[in-house]
């Protein structure tokens, strides 16, 4: 299969023998980096997209307090927030929102953990008017004592400054390992050429030009990437569908991830394959004919 | 053709290997270059192969001066030279017949025209059953025939070669030596580089002598009389049957002459700088 005809023996090469492998595991790399740079990098995104010009109050469950008592504190206290200048909506959260929002965290038994559950109340703010959160914290402790107003802001600060830490590792490492793709791959045919070197004097002799070296080089890097591209995408494919299993199945933060997964997100798994084969193509022609250029003949 | 005019040869720091060299090889002459092993008979061909940059002087080829020649000028110009090498230089695994077909699949000339013309000169030179042989299981005469077919199955106007006879017994040297002037006398034009006297005295051409790095210029016809002269450049073997050691039928023979009467006229077509040498055509 893809088979050239070729003046230069460059399959008999040991140092070429396992540059599939190497382009694979390379591959297999980059898909992998990519993919969480981009799952990260769109997580990040939608968790920015929902939080922002949002706030959460919280009012917690006082004890010895009846189902009415409650229910005419958190009146009061959604009307207090609702009267604060700069909120233009407040929606108290039923309990079939705050199982919901909970399940990621507390798992499917919520009921039976026993855990007092407060009334929590989304808050939506004005996009030009700030109000004045510690004011209203004062009035709340007067209709609902322990009332905790929730700023994403500084949530959204600390988890989204770890998601983009995440997302510039991955990035590097894509970058990192294509990189040491392209300097395997510059390796191997400068040591090729370098082996092969009595042909080429003679092909140069019987009148080749270098781009015709360069070229019995390219298809043999052609080859490869494209066995390497096939080995990595396949175990990419793989390792991508058990993390995804595994990770419903996981701990909260990585399911919350893996729930903003899209299927345009595939992408790394198609382009970075074909990113291989040209990288390894074009860094063989560079590398091929600045060597050319060195020699006397 | 070619132009020596003061040139010297050093490689690396050493002394100068040759110095002051110039001679004149006319288009169509014939040349043998004459000197004991180590005099720089393989330098002096280097320079006209584009293998080595005179260290001073002027080389002119094909009316263009080398130390001038970008490297991308340097195919073009190779391609108008075939070299035959002291060690052949075959590519091992390579058949006889990709080996032969190198010059031209450089060249870009089409698989069809290579797989017609290839067997048919590699017939010529006797190696018809051998095409597909790889160099290693050739003997030293066979690999020297397949070098010389590649030398000349891109029809050069310049055929230079290294020790041709070194390898093989005088009987074949001298077969070689009338398969070069048959060359010639289509029209290339012939330098052979050698070390055997013996042979050189049978033959009149005009003889680049090699001694303490200078060149020096010796023409055995202008020394002898007519008749001698003729009688010592007469072909004692007819070509188109004794070639090789397996001789081949007539029939072939004449295949192979139609061969290079091809070569010859694509060779004066070669000529015009303007013309690309990538097409394989039958003369009308």
């Amino acid at each position: 299969m893809l088979r050239f005809r070729t003046d230069l023996p460059l399959d008999r090469d040991q140092t070429a023998r396992f540059l599939p492998w190497i382009i694979g595991f390379m591959v297999y790399l980059a898909i992998i980096a990519a993919t969480i740079a981009l799952l990260v990098h769109h997580a990040t995104q939608r968790w920015q997209r929902d939080l922002s010009g949002q706030l959460t109050i919280e009012l917690p469950v006082l004890e010895n307090e009846d189902a009415d008592s409650r229910r005419q504190r958190v009146d009061a206290a959604v009307e207090e927030i609702a009267d604060t200048n700069g909120i233009i909506g407040t929606r108290l959260l039923d309990e079939a929102e705050m199982r919901r929002l909970l399940q990621p965290w507390l798992g499917d038994q919520v009921d039976q953990l026993g855990i007092p559950l407060p009334d929590l109340v989304a808050v939506s703010l004005a996009p030009d008017i700030s109000p004045n959160l510690s004011e209203l914290a004062e009035r709340l402790q007067a209709v609902s004592p322990g009332a905790v107003i929730e700023d994403h802001v500084a949530f959204n600060a600390g988890a989204i400054g770890f998601l983009r830490t995440i997302e510039v590792v991955a990035i590097s490492l894509l970058v990192l390992v294509l990189a040491a793709t392209a300097g395997v791959v510059a390796f191997t045919a400068r040591a090729g050429l370098s082996i092969h070197r009595r042909i080429v004097e003679v092909v140069h002799l019987v009148g080749a030009h270098d781009s015709y070296v360069a070229r019995q080089f390219q298809a043999q890097a052609f080859r490869y990437g494209f066995y390497g591209a096939f080995i990595g995408s396949l175990l990419a494919t793989a390792t991508l569908l058990m993390a995804a299993i595994f990770a419903t199945r996981g701990a909260a933060p990585m399911t919350a991830v893996v729930r903003t997964f899209e299927p345009w997100m595939i992408w790394p798994l198609v382009l970075i394959p074909l990113a291989a084969i040209l990288i390894a193509m074009v860094t063989v022609r560079i590398a091929v004919l600045t060597a050319l250029r060195r020699m006397a003949y | 053709m070619v132009l020596f005019d003061g040139v010297a040869v050093r490689y690396g720091a050493g002394p100068e290997v040759l110095r002051g060299i110039s001679f004149t090889l006319a288009p169509g002459s014939f040349h043998f270059l004459v000197g004991p092993s180590g005099a720089g008979k393989s330098s002096l061909l280097k320079l006209i192969y584009l293998g080595l940059r005179p260290a001073a002087g002027r080389v002119e080829l094909f009316g263009r001066n080398v130390s001038v020649l970008k490297r991308s000028d340097y195919p073009a110009m190779r391609r108008r030279i075939g070299v035959v090498f002291q060690d052949f230089r075959l590519i091992d695994h390579l058949s006889a017949i990709d080996n032969v077909a190198l010059p031209l699949r450089i060249a870009g000339v089409r698989e069809s025209d290579i797989r017609r013309h290839v067997p048919e000169l590699l017939a010529w030179v006797g190696l018809k059953h051998h095409l597909d042989a790889l160099p290693a299981t050739l003997s030293g005469g066979q690999q020297q025939r397949v070098a010389i077919a590649r030398a000349v199955i891109s029809r050069p106007s310049l055929l230079l070669a290294d020790e041709p006879t070194g390898n093989v017994d005088d009987g074949i040297g001298v077969r070689l030596m009338y398969l070069f002037e048959e060359l010639n006398k289509m029209g290339t034009t012939v330098v052979i580089a050698t070390h055997n006297e013996g042979l050189v005295g049978r033959f009149t051409h005009r003889q680049l002598r090699i001694a303490n790095g200078t060149v020096r210029l010796v023409d055995p016809a202008a020394a002898m009389p007519l008749a001698q002269s003729q009688a010592a450049t007469q072909p004692q073997i007819d070509m188109r049957h004794g070639t090789a050691a397996q001789p081949e039928p007539a029939a072939q023979g004449d295949a192979g002459a139609r061969q290079m009467q091809a070569g010859r006229e694509y060779a004066a077509d070669e000529r015009d700088p303007g013309e690309p040498h990538r097409t394989w055509e039958e003369p009308a």
